[in-house]
């Protein structure tokens, strides 16, 4: 009998009941904020698990073959991983708040189910933040083989944060497994989604990292002309390769599937929105190998940044619907658990206004980062691109 | 009841909830106070050719950025994972019920990030006028988080006419009387002017890490800095506005109703007001503050912002959300008591009772099936708030009486609910803690053997 069948007719008794105070908003909103707050969060979370494996490799090789324009890039890259470390989490929250809202029932179990663990999870960060400026001194300050070490303790906390998030997102989606866990077993880690999940996401960020950096070289205009240059075919060529395997993780991932799920992914219903925009963004995936080979090809041209940096935009909005559709309908499954449009509760006025604060708080931030990298208005006396 | 039990050995899962919460509570407070102070200081600095404060704003500005964003952030997580853990129904109800006044409140902290990098890495790119503008928009957007956070901080001490609203089916309005609860606005001015205080106390312990300052420049920062305590002197007056709005039972416990609180409460208060007269003798007298006296004040300072959280949180119990959930995760609503009353809290929780063993499960396992269902939100065995010191020597009636008149005899206890058999089994459970003090009929006090000499 296939794992989904079971999980239907087996886990419905561990699952607890929605919440009896329903939704307070149409579950569509949610079914939107959701995917696009996620993929808002991997935006920053990919540069930072992305960052602390390529950048301390990157600096590394940079020095031992005297390529001073790549240890700039890598000094560059790693100067704004504290920054993205900071939005990593600061986006995480939305995202954390609206899964909440829609499948707080499953999340929730799979936090306590994983205890310890989770809950250290915050002590991996922390070590992560911190380390990464230290990381950041030590490199300033040439004391190499320490900051490696240093570096590799960064990758290594990181790794772990993606880890225990990866089991908590498995075993979300799998109450069939949760009586097993609580009696003490790590069954969670057996499920065949389990490690292409992992890798996809690990193989994803180093991606997303080489564009970041690529974007940095056209955008960064503190560094040297050689390191900026340096940058961008740095960038491209890393998200080139990982791209291509990223596309092997994505196949493992979807043949782990049981067949009802990817039965369900293929349905690219318009009913099911989510489904097409993750099928397009499949597609996408394919034409980013295409135009990033082009663009390594001749990297000068404006558009070899822009083209595959928006298209990976639009991937990851992609890959966060896809990730959702998949949980609605592996969880679908369970009788009576998902919410339904009878459950919901409306507050409009306070809908209302967190989109109002939203739309002003996101112009408010644009202005900001314009003021700052797009039309400074102050000659910078001793300006670096990060103090 | 719904969900699998954390157990938390020794501290139990409120004192996790406690630590990770004054934490957070302390950095958010600074890093709203620090977002004001700067502002202030940037823009006086400016207006007045400060160059003395002008420099000090930009050299504490890394801190800024450090503590907040890195301490802050993570421990904010951290409150959402344990409560998430400790605690998952009354997370989902408040979930359910203030997703979009934290959606709202996730927006200011999101400008609030990005103001404070901007401000912090804009000295050298932005003009004067425009940075300033950019201390102002994280003054601003780290105080109006505080204003959506509030809400829900106080909506459960005293919700108000939530539940009457909610029951007539007008959300909005439920919502917003949720929010702006009786003791909403008393709890922002208090939580502001800590915030003040808290972010000029450690602007006196900044002053002696930076470089490059004589003593005489310290006196003038650390005057400046000292103004930002004194709006202190309201909080008694403030305190008694808070303490009108809260429901009488509550209200009695800090002065004098319960002896942990009223010794928080006043602690608290000393040292909010020691604070106050120290930063009031130096703005008089034009007095140094020695680095190990503005570490007094910031130790006093967590000392009062700690104290007061415990109050606060301690003065709601027996709830979660008063009127609502009790702090054991169980809903004071009639239909639910009358429900687990009839069918039992064991059938109800099939994480700590399996199903195919409840049957066969001898009285005493039930009893710690029930303990586990009902007290572990607040009880350890032996640690923290620990239930075997708590019943040495009562007999197995004292138990029976007890476990039945919990909510009156205790007010800050929750009522049992379950079945008989149930009070029964909790009854025996309990009793078996204390082997060797089982004492089943009642013995004169001077006939008792001395405790430390009984205990095993």
């Amino acid at each position: 009998m296939n794992a989904l069948l079971v999980l239907a007719e087996s886990a419905h008794a561990l699952v607890p009941p929605r919440d009896e105070f329903g939704v307070p908003g149409p579950l569509w909103v949610f079914q939107i904020l959701l995917p696009f707050t996620f993929a808002l969060h991997a935006v920053f979370m990919n540069f930072v698990l992305g960052g602390v494996l390529v950048l301390p490799v990157l600096w590394a090789v940079a020095r031992r073959r005297d390529r001073q324009e790549l240890v700039d890039v890598a000094m560059a890259g790693m100067s704004y991983l504290p920054i993205a470390v900071s939005f990593t989490i600061t986006s995480g929250v939305a995202a954390l708040l609206f899964v909440q809202v829609v499948y707080g029932h499953f999340f929730y179990s799979a936090n306590i189910l994983l205890g310890w663990q989770w809950l250290s999870l915050l002590a991996y960060l922390a070590i992560g933040f911190y380390l990464v400026y230290y990381a950041r001194h030590l490199m300033l300050a040439g004391r190499a083989a320490l900051a490696l070490i240093t570096l590799v303790l960064v990758a290594a906390s990181f790794l772990m944060v993606a880890h225990i998030f990866n089991n908590n997102a498995v075993l979300s989606l799998r109450p069939d497994l949760w009586r097993a866990m609580h009696d003490g077993g790590t069954k969670h880690a057996r499920d065949a989604m389990w490690t292409p999940r992992y890798l996809h996401s690990i193989v994803g960020s180093v991606a997303v990292t080489g564009l970041w950096l690529a974007v940095l070289g056209r955008c960064v205009h503190t560094l040297h002309e050689a390191a900026r240059r340096a940058a961008v075919v740095t960038g491209l060529w890393t998200a080139l390769t990982a791209t291509v395997f990223q596309v092997v993780t994505g196949f493992w991932f979807f043949v782990a599937l049981e067949r009802p799920a990817q039965q369900a992914m293929l349905s690219f219903s318009i009913r099911d929105p989510r489904t097409l925009l993750w099928g397009f963004a499949v597609i996408v995936a394919f034409v980013q190998i295409a135009v990033l080979w082009q663009a390594v090809q001749r990297p000068e041209r404006p558009r070899s940044v822009w083209l595959p940096a928006g298209l990976v935009g639009f991937v990851l909005i992609g890959m966060s619907a896809g990730r959702e559709a998949l949980r609605a309908h592996t969880l679908a499954l369970i009788p009576n658990a998902l919410y339904q449009p009878t459950d919901v509760r409306l507050q409009t006025t306070p809908m209302l206004l967190f989109l109002l604060a939203l739309i002003v708080g996101l112009a408010v931030v644009a202005m900001l980062l314009c003021w700052l990298f797009v039309r400074p208005e102050a000659a910078p006396p001793n300006a670096s691109s990060v103090p | 009841m719904y969900y699998p039990a954390l157990g938390v050995p020794r501290i139990g899962g409120s004192s996790l909830i406690a630590v990770v919460a004054i934490v957070h509570v302390f950095i958010a407070h600074f890093a709203v106070g620090a977002g004001i102070l700067n502002a202030v200081a940037e823009t006086r600095a400016r207006k007045t050719g400060d160059t003395l404060l002008l420099r000090f704003v930009r050299d504490a500005s890394k801190i800024l950025v450090l503590i907040p964003f890195v301490i802050g952030a993570v421990t904010g997580v951290g409150i959402w994972f344990t409560i998430a853990v400790v605690a998952p129904r009354a997370t989902s109800t408040l979930i359910h019920n203030f997703v979009w006044a934290w959606a709202t409140e996730w927006v200011f902290f999101f400008v609030e990030i990005a103001a404070g990098y901007v401000y912090y890495y804009g000295w050298d790119k932005l003009s004067p006028k425009r940075h300033v503008i950019v201390g102002w928009i994280y003054a601003a957007a780290a105080w109006l988080s505080l204003v959506v956070i509030n809400g829900i901080i106080t909506f459960m001490l005293t919700p108000g006419r939530w539940q009457a609203l909610r029951a007539e089916g007008r959300w909005d309005a439920a919502f917003w009387q949720a929010i702006l609860n009786p003791t909403y606005w008393p709890s922002l001015v208090l939580r502001t002017i800590s915030a003040l205080a808290i972010a000029g106390i450690a602007a006196c312990v900044l002053v002696h890490f930076l470089k490059s300052y004589s003593r005489d420049d310290r006196i003038h920062l650390i005057r400046f800095a000292s103004w930002f305590m004194l709006p202190l002197v309201l909080m008694p007056a403030v305190a008694v506005w808070y303490f009108f709005q809260v429901p009488r039972y509550p209200r009695d416990l800090p002065f004098g109703g319960s002896v942990a609180m009223s010794m928080f409460f006043v602690f608290g208060g000393i040292c909010s007001a020691l604070i106050f007269l120290y930063a009031l003798g130096v703005i008089r007298r034009h007095d140094h503050v020695s680095l190990g006296s503005a570490f007094v004040l910031l130790a006093m300072a967590f000392v009062a912002t700690g104290s007061m959280e415990y109050v606060r949180e301690g003065i709601r119990k027996p709830y979660v959300i008063r009127g609502l959930l009790w702090s054991n995760g169980i809903a004071d609503q009639p239909a639910e008591v009358a429900r687990l009353n009839a069918e039992g809290i064991l059938p109800n929780s099939p994480w700590i009772a399996p199903p195919d063993r409840l049957a066969s499960a001898d009285r005493r396992i039930r009893g710690e099936w029930v303990f586990k269902a009902e007290c572990i939100q607040c009880h350890t065995v032996d640690g923290v708030n620990g239930i075997r010191p708590l019943i040495y020597g009562w007999n197995r009636e004292m138990l029976d009486l007890n476990i039945r008149n919990l909510h009156l005899l205790k007010g800050f206890m929750p009522p049992f609910i379950g079945t008989a058999d149930e009070r029964d089994a909790l009854a025996e459970y309990l009793h078996s803690l204390n082997p060797a003090n089982r004492v089943d009929q009642p013995v004169p006090v001077a006939d008792a053997t001395p405790r430390s000499e009984a205990r095993p």
